[in-house]
Parts: structure tokens; sequence; C-alpha cells
């Protein structure tokens, strides 16, 4: 006798639940429109605050008195996005009344100075002001016999204008009333003895008053790349890269700082000169990077990771050649990136009134300021105290130091400008970067730390959804593009949208992260196949013992060699992984580094900068040099400077991600082990490392196992409007997403009958 | 029989009604001319042909020249008033007697006895109060709310032609509430729940938070027209414990921004979900009892004082912007026995008793006119009190008429003899303490010119008996700490724990965190000396009680007897007008 106990789901799968509800495009404009407030200014009384307000396209900057808070206007500076797209470059109080701010476009600024008193604004430079308009003289012999390579393509219109391309240095106390302008162009010169002509660039400086009266001239030079200049305006050193080489020389210009004999790179010692060389194979190994001068040219800022880990930061005195060393809080991690180019300043704080040095900037898990002058540093301490819990970035204040402006910011804020009044103790809010975030529905990021099996720590952070739709939430891990870049416990906006739609998300700092000194690096050059993938692992440890999550649903996302990693993850460990979405990341490294792609790269810089077309010019400039004639002179082209011809980041490039002798990372191509997971791929289209046929034939491998390849290319249009097209992005990865993770995939067992 | 009718002072209730009832202009006519302060009046009770009726409930009792019906139907107004401020403030908030509240009733129909200039000056001063002012429609009912230390009378002068179902508490009533609350409720709350009271729209059945307005029209109008407006905020570490932070240059603006703080974080807290006001009702119950902190706020609401204060800067346009529904208040009509004729001993108790702390009322505002209110007063209690068949009520409002008037023998008689009938009200215990230490003060039986052991217990044993009561009077453990403090010896341990309820009571009292250090000192325990002085600093915000505790602090000097403070410098009970 049987009896019929019913069905019964014996082998019952169930993957439960609830689709998200696919965003509306209303709502991830929410979470990607471009910042409202990025940049504030207080003026030199502390009276005043300028700040930028964006609304939609168009940018304005609002002027509001700090003591008498009703008491402000606005006005409409430029269009930020489309095809007259301005950046505003520079912004700055001259004094108590008057706002300097430049506007970028094509590597040109256009200065203007807003005078708050009056709210009247005036125009300081027209955008081809300072442009050369050469006309090239006729062929004086256009029957020469010419050699057989002479290319006769490229001919030459009457009349040429030369670009001199205006920038907005800084306002000076040496130059009170005035701002300093540099231009820049390019001028054909000879190089040294062997009669070969070469393009160099013609730098020069322009004291420019606020008021109108008639620009000055102060200096004017020529090198094959822009000088350092110290803070006087003295051109101290400049960068060489010898033609075919790809290495960077620094070398002494100018008058020298003490004599003759001494120049400012003499006065290190040979080793330190030396780490001053950056090549492909030390650019990310032990070398030096030129920063600034101090207030007074014997002064010099660098970093460092010569003989040490990570890059510290050193202060040397070059009569005396003491040296201060600066390292981070913490002594592991990189104080300066070493992707940062001589020159670069953005980490050395100066004092507007004094010139001194005040303060360095850094970043270790969050945005910091060593503070060299205590004073500044006892105000961050009071707003530290008052705002625990908060990144407090000091940015500037008044003459008498009474009145401070300070950015202030937390995982799950994007930040608020505020003026501190000290004598008061008052703390007014003036602008919000983000305002339409709501702090009571923002997913909240706590930090992790991950310790690999070999003892490796890393940074991590972790947003949790408010409200999961799954218990426990599906979980994405956010892959960075490495090794340029970190992430770092700032809000973030990808890792919101994510969580928004219930995931739990995390972002790893995986071995070869910006920031984590040479060591961290080099355990990802020294193995792509291994070290990410263990510190994934190693993530997904740590995670555990302090969050619930749903171990089958691990997504992986990432942006350049960050989505790379997800995609190879996938076809390693296809039992760990869920799925991958890549973003503008290569099917195979190597297209990180293709020739032909950095021709594309090379030729879209040169657009973008206002240049003639790289092949024209090369032709060119092969025609004069076979000639032997003096081109400014004969048969000529304009003076017109073109991309370096070995592209020295291409080849920092081919280094990482080609190997030195080692064991590149390995194409998704190459790999005959299946890929089973479910990809999203999405293009930039003007993007250098699109590869179309690649995708295309990663599609055709994974049909075959059943699975999709999803790919969304944007064409130029999206490109003109970054927030349309990452809303169209997140459209789809959402969308994506909810059917590979959240989909209901019920298995029902055979009905049984049981006696 | 002559009747004292005072002009508002401190309101207790306003009475709604729909717009074009009559008096609805003089509501929402703002006076913004100088306001005269009118002398009390006394007149004569002519009109013998209304009755005084009588009716109560369990904690109130209302006695009145008025219908029965009017009786009756105040009372229930008033039960569906207490409903809707319920509903507004947590009930284990509120302070409250042991005695029932009274509420005596003075109907207009007598109008014809009153100038009518007083009435009208009545009216007036009441539409001026913010309650009925920006309440359009709205109607005042006069009436003046007194409060002893132990009891609240009111005096109501009721319109019967206009129906008071729909009687709302004013925010003065709010303030007495609060403030008998014990233990102490934090300045913060005070000054924001009040304000947010004031802005808040009561109806019958639920409340709308209005509109907050912030610091000044021009700030308010312009962080209504752009939510980005610049604001500046103070830290929420200064918002709850101001003393921490003396007084910066701008100190003025500085109190004002506080004030105007408070009620934004109370505005935020009371619009939030069920959970944020949880959090706050515990916040505000935790503070009560121990100094704030960010760790306390944290264990409240799960985030930092950072947090709170982004997250009030973003609320602030919102709360200008938007007003906030509360939750509908289900009322169920209580049963309410039917007034009755009032017997002469409730009418000489309670218009006695009225009439007793009227008499306190003039002295505060007409001295001129005190001898003639307190000859009044005993008039009607007299010899009716102390018969056979008096209420309890009208000798203890006879033995405290002459304990205000300053006859501390006679006093001294009627409250031993009050208290050994077992019929003593608790100002009686407190008053009977008070007396006896004065009297040792005066004749010092110990060595040294100190009070004797005996002397000693003889003032705690009244003061004893008022432990547990409601509600807690501070004057009571000052009492009792300034007899121990000019007694002999070292006082028992037992005696610390009271002293030590007294601070958890009223933790804001510096006068008595002085003499509990002295004595702590005396006894040699320097530990618990010193934790008492660090608790003192912590609460106390009055600047000569600061002083004198931070010398205690260093040991740089101990008070001297005369030094000693025995009054609060704002009794918990005090009137608010």
């Amino acid at each position: 006798m049987y009896r019929i106990f019913g069905c019964l789901l014996s082998f019952l799968a169930l993957e439960f639940a609830a689709r998200a509800a696919l965003p509306s495009i209303d709502e991830l404009t929410e979470f990607l429109m471009p910042v409202r407030t990025d940049q504030a200014v207080l003026s030199t009384d502390g009276k005043r605050i300028a700040y930028t307000v964006r609304q939609g396209q168009r940018l304005s900057l609002l002027v509001s008195s700090v003591d008498d808070l009703p008491v402000r206007r606005s006005v409409d500076i430029c269009q930020v996005e489309g095809r007259d797209a301005q950046k505003l470059a520079f912004l700055e109080w001259a004094d108590e009344n008057r706002v300097v701010y430049a506007l970028r476009r094509e590597n040109r600024d256009e200065v203007w100075v807003l005078d708050a008193a009056t709210f009247s604004t005036r125009r300081l430079n027209t955008r081809g002001e300072f442009d050369i308009l050469y006309s090239p003289p006729p062929d004086p012999d256009p029957e020469h016999d010419k050699p057989e390579t002479f290319d006769t393509s490229a001919t030459m219109p009457e009349e040429i204008p030369l670009p001199r391309y205006p920038r907005c240095m800084r306002l000076s106390p040496l130059y009170p009333g005035c701002v300093v302008l540099m231009t820049e162009g390019s001028v054909l010169q000879l190089r040294g003895r062997e009669s070969q002509y070469e393009y160099g660039y013609e730098y020069q400086l322009w004291k420019v008053p606020l008021d109108g009266s008639p620009k000055k001239s102060f200096f004017r030079g020529t090198y094959p790349r822009r000088p350092l200049f110290d803070r006087q305006f003295v051109p101290r050193l400049v960068q060489q890269q010898p033609p075919g080489q790809a290495a960077l020389y620094l070398g002494s210009v100018g008058s020298s700082v003490f004599s003759k004999q001494q120049t400012v790179l003499s006065s290190f010692d040979e080793k330190t000169q030396e780490s001053f060389r950056v090549t492909p194979a030390n650019y990310f190994g032990p070398r030096s990077v030129l920063l600034s001068f101090g207030k007074e040219p014997t002064t010099l800022y660098y970093a460092s990771n010569v003989e040490r880990d990570c890059m510290a930061l050193y202060q040397m005195n070059l009569r005396t050649g003491k040296r201060r060393v600066f390292e981070l809080p913490s002594g592991v991690g990189d104080f300066v990136s070493p992707t940062v180019s001589h020159g670069s300043d953005q980490g050395l704080v100066f004092d507007r009134f004094s010139d001194e040095l005040v303060g360095l900037r850094f970043t270790e898990t969050e945005q910091s300021t060593l503070w060299i002058d205590p004073s500044l540093g006892a105000v961050q301490q009071e707003l530290q105290n008052q705002l625990q819990g908060r990144v407090v970035q000091v940015l500037s204040w008044d003459r008498e130091r009474k009145r401070f402006l300070a950015f202030v910011s937390s995982p799950n804020d994007p930040g608020r400008y505020f003026v501190f009044d000290r004598e008061a103790s008052r703390l007014t809010q003036f602008a919000k970067a983000m305002p339409w975030f709501d702090l009571d529905q923002v997913n909240l990021t706590d930090s992790l730390t991950v310790s690999t099996p070999v003892g490796v720590r890393l940074s991590a952070y972790l947003t949790t959804p408010r409200a999961p739709l799954l218990k426990p939430p599906p979980l994405v891990i956010l892959l960075h593009d490495a090794p340029w870049t970190q992430t770092t416990a700032a809000f973030n906006r990808d890792a919101q949208i994510l969580a928004r739609f219930g995931f739990l998300v995390l972002r790893l700092n995986y071995r070869g992260s910006d920031g984590g000194g040479r060591n961290l690096r080099d355990a990802l050059f020294s193995n792509y196949e291994r070290a990410p993938y263990e510190d994934l692992e190693a993530a997904l440890g740590a995670l555990e013992k302090v969050r619930s999550f749903d171990k089958r649903r691990v997504v992986l996302f990432g942006t350049g060699f960050g989505g790379y990693l997800a995609a190879r993850a996938c076809q390693l460990y296809p039992d760990k992984y869920r799925c991958a979405v890549a973003w503008n990341s290569p099917v195979d490294p190597k297209n990180l580094v293709e020739t032909q792609l950095e021709r594309a790269r090379d030729t879209m810089m040169a657009k973008q900068a206002g240049m003639l077309p790289f092949d024209y010019m090369d032709r060119q400039l092969r025609n004069y040099n076979q000639l032997g004639a003096d081109p400014s002179k004969s048969f000529s082209s304009p003076p017109q400077a073109v991309a370096f011809k070995v592209n020295f980041m291409s080849e920092v490039r081919r280094y990482v991600y080609q190997g030195d002798g080692r064991r590149p990372p390995v194409s998704l191509l190459a790999d005959e082990r299946g890929l089973s997971k479910p990809m999203l791929f999405l293009q930039d289209s003007d993007h250098p490392i699109l590869g179309e046929d690649q995708l295309k034939s990663l599609r055709r491998r994974m049909a075959k196992n059943g699975v999709e390849l999803d790919y969304l290319l944007f064409d130029a249009d999206d490109n003109a409007d970054s927030t349309t097209k990452r809303v169209r992005a997140y459209a789809r990865i959402v969308e994506f997403l909810n059917e590979t993770v959240y989909n209901y995939d019920v298995k029902i067992g055979p009905t049984e009958v049981r006696p | 029989m002559r009747l004292s009718i005072i002009p508002l002072a401190a309101s207790v209730f306003v009475f709604a009604a729909v717009p074009g009832l009559g008096v609805s202009g003089q509501a929402t006519e703002a006076a913004s001319e100088n306001v005269v302060q009118l002398p009390p009046l006394l007149v004569e009770d002519i009109n013998q042909g209304i009755p005084w009726v009588y009716v109560e409930d369990g904690s109130r009792r209302v006695i009145g020249r008025c219908d029965t019906s009017t009786a009756n139907d105040f009372l229930r107004g008033l039960e569906r008033a207490k409903s809707v401020f319920d509903s507004l403030v947590p009930k284990n908030f509120q302070g409250a007697y042991q005695l029932p509240d009274v509420y005596v009733l003075y109907s207009q129909r007598m109008k014809t006895m009153l100038p009518p200039q007083l009435l009208e000056e009545a009216y007036k001063r009441g539409a001026e109060r913010k309650e009925a002012s920006e309440r359009p429609g709205a109607l005042v009912v006069p009436n003046l709310r007194l409060a002893d230390k132990d009891n609240a009378i009111s005096f109501v002068y009721i319109n019967e032609d206009k129906p008071t179902e729909t009687l709302f508490f004013t925010s003065n009533f709010l303030r007495q509430i609060l403030l008998l609350r014990t233990p102490q409720l934090p300045d913060w709350f005070m000054e924001g729940f009040v304000q947010v009271y004031e802005n808040t729209t009561l109806y019958p059945d639920s409340y709308v938070l209005e509109r907050l307005k912030w610091l000044s029209k021009e700030h308010t109008e312009a962080l209504w027209a752009d939510p980005e407006f610049p604001r500046a905020l103070l830290p929420m570490d200064e918002l709850f414990t101001p003393s921490k932070y003396p007084g910066p240059k701008s100190a003025e603006e500085r109190r004002r921004l506080w004030s105007a703080q408070t009620a934004l974080f109370v505005r935020w807290a009371l619009s939030g979900d069920s959970e944020r006001l949880e959090a706050f009702w515990n916040y505000v119950d935790r503070s009560s009892r121990e100094p704030s902190s960010e760790a306390l706020f944290r264990e409240c609401f799960g985030f930092g004082y950072s947090d709170a204060r982004d997250r009030l800067c973003d609320f602030l346009p919102r709360a200008i912007r938007q007003p906030a529904v509360g939750k509908p208040v289900v009322w169920q009509p209580p049963k309410i026995p039917d007034a009755r004729l009032a017997t002469e001993e409730e009418i000489v108790a309670y218009k006695g008793d009225w009439e007793r702390q009227v008499v306190l009322y003039v002295r505060r505002t007409s001295p001129t006119f005190e001898t003639r209110y307190a000859d009044q007063a005993r008039k009607t209690l007299g010899a009716a009190a102390l018969a056979k068949k008096a209420e309890p009520r009208a000798k203890n409002a006879l033995a405290l008429l002459e304990f205000e008037a300053g006859n501390d023998a006679v006093a001294r008689k009627l409250f031993e003899e009050l208290i050994a009938d077992g019929q003593a009200r608790p100002r009686v215990f407190l008053e009977l303490g008070r007396l006896r230490l004065r009297h040792a003060q005066e004749y010092p039986n110990g060595a040294e010119g100190r009070i004797s052991r005996e002397q000693v217990s003889q003032i705690l044993e009244p003061l004893e008996a008022l432990r547990g009561r409601q509600p807690a009077m501070s004057e009571t453990y000052l009492v009792y700490a300034a007899a121990l403090f000019e007694g002999e010896g070292i006082p028992e341990e037992a005696q610390f724990q009271v002293l030590e309820e007294g601070l958890r009571l009223f933790p804001k009292s510096g006068p008595l965190a002085i003499l509990s250090a002295c004595l702590r000192f005396r006894q040699g325990n320097t530990v618990a000396a010193q934790a008492t002085v660090e608790r003192g600093l912590k609460w106390c915000s009055e600047p000569k009680r600061r002083e004198t505790l931070e010398k205690l602090r260093i040991g740089a000097v101990v008070p001297q007897k005369k030094e000693m403070p025995l009054e609060e410098p704002t009794s918990p009970t005090a009137e608010h007008p």
C-alpha cells in the first residue's frame, strides 16, 4: 500500500529573491550628477567667501558675506559641458574685494577678475591674445633635388596661427595687484652641434595687473619641457627626454642658486642626483621626484623612496645639505604617489601671505594634512575636536588667521565647506558638495583590514546596504585600476549606487594599488596570476568574520586593469564568483600598451591640446632634417611641437603590463579554461584600450558555454556628457546584476511517492 | 464675599474655536504697544444667586461659580486637552503633584460686577500670547495658574456661552509640568521643547508641528527660498552642555543660536520615525540622570555628534519648509461624575488656598497690596479652617499663610498638629524642617556654636518623611544638607545616601553639590568629595556656584555657614509667566 504524501520538493534548490526594481533615470542621475560645489576660497580679510555652484551645464560663482549671511550674490561664469565647455582652473582672492578666476578650454586659460564690492567682472586676457601668426616663406628652390624619402604630401598653408597657451600660475606676494600668467608654445630650435632641428617650447611669464593695465612680460625662455620655477619665478630645473629614449633626465637651468659651480642638482650627492632620472623600470621603483622650492630657493622639497619601501617627503637645505624627512603617521605607505611628476606641488600647502610652506597634504586612508606651522596645527586640532569622526581639511585662512575655510567630509558624507571663526568659536556651513545625498538615506561605510596569508595588510572599505533585498545580501567587490590608483575611505558614489540596489560593497586596495609602497606594487608585477586573487580570497575571509553575505552571490566589478582582474577571476575561480563587470578594461592586458593605441592616444591628446596632427608634423620635421636646411628660412613648416615620439608613459605601461623578464598578465582568450560566468563589458568608444575584435572572440567562446557576454559601447555623443554616460552605464549594470544575481532560479525536484 | 480677579500672567490654556466666533478678531490683533501691569483687583462678590459647584476626577478638582454643566464640560475639556498633551509629552517626562490640580471657575456672567476694562485687558493680554496670536480663531480663556511647591491652583474666568471641549494647554503649563519632573530635565530640552510646543498647532485629535522659525525673519526666508543657504550651528557638545563653553565675545548672539538650535534638535527628533523618537526620549531621560556626552548620544541614536550636527544642518531647511503632522490621538471620553453644589468647607478650603497663593503673587508683583490680600485670605480661612469639619486643605492653607507671613510660632504649631493628625500636605513637612533649622541656628545646643545632634535629628525628621513623595522638592535636600553642615560631628552613611538621592534628583543644584562635597571633606572621604565637586561642575551652570566648586576642587576654600544658600536660584516649582 502506498501513501501519497504529495509533492515533495526533495531537491529543493530555491534561489530566493526579489529582483531589484530597475532604477529610474532620475534616481541614477541623482547619484551621479556632478558635484555642486567643488571649489571655495576665503577673502584675505576673512569677511567673504566665494564658491562654485554647478547647476546643470552652467557654473556660477557665489560670493557670500561671512558675517551677514543673507548678503550674497552670484555670477554665472561658464558652461562646463557641451561644445564650448570650460573648466574652472584657478580661483583665489587677490585681496578683500577681488576674486581672480581662470577658465580653461583647449589648454588656454582666460583670466577674469570679479570685484565683489561692485559685483562687476573683467576679463584680463582673450583666448588668442598671445598667439603668433606664422607665415611660412616660399620654397626657395622648388626644383631642388629632394631625397627619395622626401615626403611631398605635406603642403603648407600660407599663414598659420601658432598658439601660445596662457596658463594662470598664481597670485604671489611678490606682485601685489597682479596675477602671474605663463604662456607656452612651440618653437623650432637647433639641437647642439648636429645642425638638426627639433621642437622646443617657449615659455613666457607675465604680470597681469588686475585693474586692466597693460601686461608686462618678465621672463622668456625656451626649454624642451616646462621648467620648474622657484617661488620667485626663476627657472631652476628642467626635465629632458633625449630623442628616441624612454628616459627623462633632470637638469639645472637658468641662473644658479649660489654660483656657477653649485647648481641645484650639484647640491645633492651623486646617488640622489641619479635618482631623479626616471625610466620605465624605476618609475614604480626606487627614484626621487622633485616637487617644489620653498620660499627661499635654497630650500627644496622632493619625494623619494630610494633605499626605502615607501615614498617619503624630504625638505633639503641646499646651502647646508641638511635634510628633514616626513613620513606618513602610520609609517606605512607612500607620502606622495610615485605617479606624480616633477614640479607637482599639489600636496604642498603654502601660506598665500608669506609664501612659506606651512603644511603637507597626504592620503593615508583619508585626506590629511601634516602642519609644519604649529598655529595651523592647533586650528586643525580645534576643528577636529568639534567635528570628531570627520576628515577636516583646512583650505585657507585670512591674513590675521582668525577665520579658516575648511572642507569637512566623511566616508558617509561627500563633504561641506565651513568657515570657522576662531574668535567667536563659530562654524558656519556655506555649501555642500552634493546636497542631494541625505545622511539618513546614505549607506554606511566602514573600514576593514584584510590580512593575506603572506602577512600583508590591505585596507578595504565596506558599504552596507540600508535595505538589502536578500538576507544575507549579495556582495560586490570593486576593483580599481592598478597600479595607478587606490581606493580611500572617502565617500564613494559607485559603492552607494550598488548598495542602494541591495549589495554589500567591498572596495579593496589589493596589492599593486597606488600608495602602498614598492613591495606591494612589486608583489603584483611579479605575479599577476596569483597576488590579486589571493587578496580577493583573503578579503572574503576577513569579511566573513565581520558581516554575513551570500557567498553564492559574489560579483566582481572593476575599472581598467581592475576590470580585467574581475573577468580573469571569474575564469580562474568560477565556483567563487557569480559574474563580472568590466569598465574600459582589456580582454588582453597587452592592449594597454599597443602601439596603434598609443598613437590614437597621442592624436587624441594633440587634438585636445589644439596641436596639429602628429603624423603631419612628424613628416615635416623629417623633411627638414633630410634637407639639412634651416626650416625657418627655407621650405618650412611652422614651429609647432607635437607629442613626443617616444611616449614615455606608454613605455612605463609596457614595462608594467608586459614585464621585463616577468610573466605578464594572461589574456582571457589565451587561457583554455572555460568562460562560464556572465560578464558585462562597458567601453568608451575613444578609449585607447578598446579591443572590439577580442571582445567578439570572447563572446563567441562564451557562447559555446551557453553564457552571454554583455557589451555596451558608448559612442562619441555619450562621451560628451559624462553624467548621461554614467547613468546609462549604471542602468545597464543594475539590469545585468538583476538578471545574474537577483534571479529566480528555482529548481524543483521530481515528484516523489512514498509508501 | 470678595473675589480677586488677577490679570493674565501665567495662563495655562487657550481655547480653540472656529474663526468667526466673535472674539477671534481680538485674538489675531497683535499688541505691539507697551503692556501695563494691572494691579490685582479686589471685587465685591455680590452674585449671591450663582452657587458654588464642585466636581472632581482622579487628579483634578473643579470648583466654581458657574453652572454644573459648565464645570462638567470644563473638566472634560481638560481631560481631552491632557490627552493631546500626553501624545506630545510622554508621561514619564511630566512632573506631577501628589495633590490634585485645582481649578477655580468664575463665570463671565458675573461680569456686570467687573470693570469692563479689566475683562478687555485680560482678553487682550491673553490674545498676545504666542499660542493665541498665531492661531487664527483661537479664543483665550483668561486664567491664572499659581504653582506652589506641592500644588497648583488655576483661576479661570470662564465664558459659559462658549464650548470648552477644545481646551489646549499653553506653553506655560508645559513649562510648569516639565519643571516639576525629577530628575531635572536638561536645560537644552526645556528650552527647545517649549519653543517647539509654542509653535505647534493642537487639534482635538492630533497636532501639527508648524514650520520652524530660524533666528530671524531674514534667515528663515532665505532658507525657505534656498535650502543651501549658509547656516551656523553650534557643536552638539556645546548645545547639550553650554556651561562648558564660557561666553565668547558674541555671547548674546550665541545664546540666541543655542536657543534656536535646541528647538531645531527637538523638532528634528519629533519629526522622525518611531525609532528616532524613541532614541530621543531615551536620550532626554538619560541626560537627566547623567551628564551629556557623545558616548551617551551615540548609545541612544547610533551615531555621534558630528553626524547629528550635519543631520540638523540638513534638516533645517526642511523644518522651515514643511510642517510635520503628529500621530492621531485616540481619545475615550472619561466617565466624570456630575457636578454638585460645593459644601461650605470645600469653598473655604479651595478659595482660601487660592487667596493664600494670590498673596505670594501680589508680594512679587504689587507689594503694596499684600496686606489687603493677606487679610482677605485670613478672613476666608480664619476660624473656618480650624473647625472640626473643615477640609484638611483649609488648615494646611492657614498654616502656610502664617508661615509665609513670618508668624513662625503660629505656623510651627499648626504644622506640628497637621503632621500629628496625618493631614499635612508635603510642603508642611518641608517648612517645618526649615523652621526647626532656623530655630536651631538661632539657639544652637552643640559645641562651638554648632547645632546639636538632637537638633539635627529634629530637623531631619519631617524631611525624611518627604522622601519618595511627588513632587520632589530641592529645598528638602538643601535644608537637610544645611542641617548636617551646621550640625556637630560627621553625618552617617545613610544620611549621605539621602544627599546622593538629592543630587540624583537635582543634579543642577550647585548649593547641594557644594554642601555635599563639604560634608564629604569633613568625613575625610576626599575621593567622594572630589567626585561630588566634579559632578557639580559638570551640571551646574550658575557662575557663582561654579566658582565655589572650582575653589573646592583645588582645595582653596571651604564655604562658611553664612554663605550657604537654602534656596535655589530658580525653584523647580516657581511660576514662569
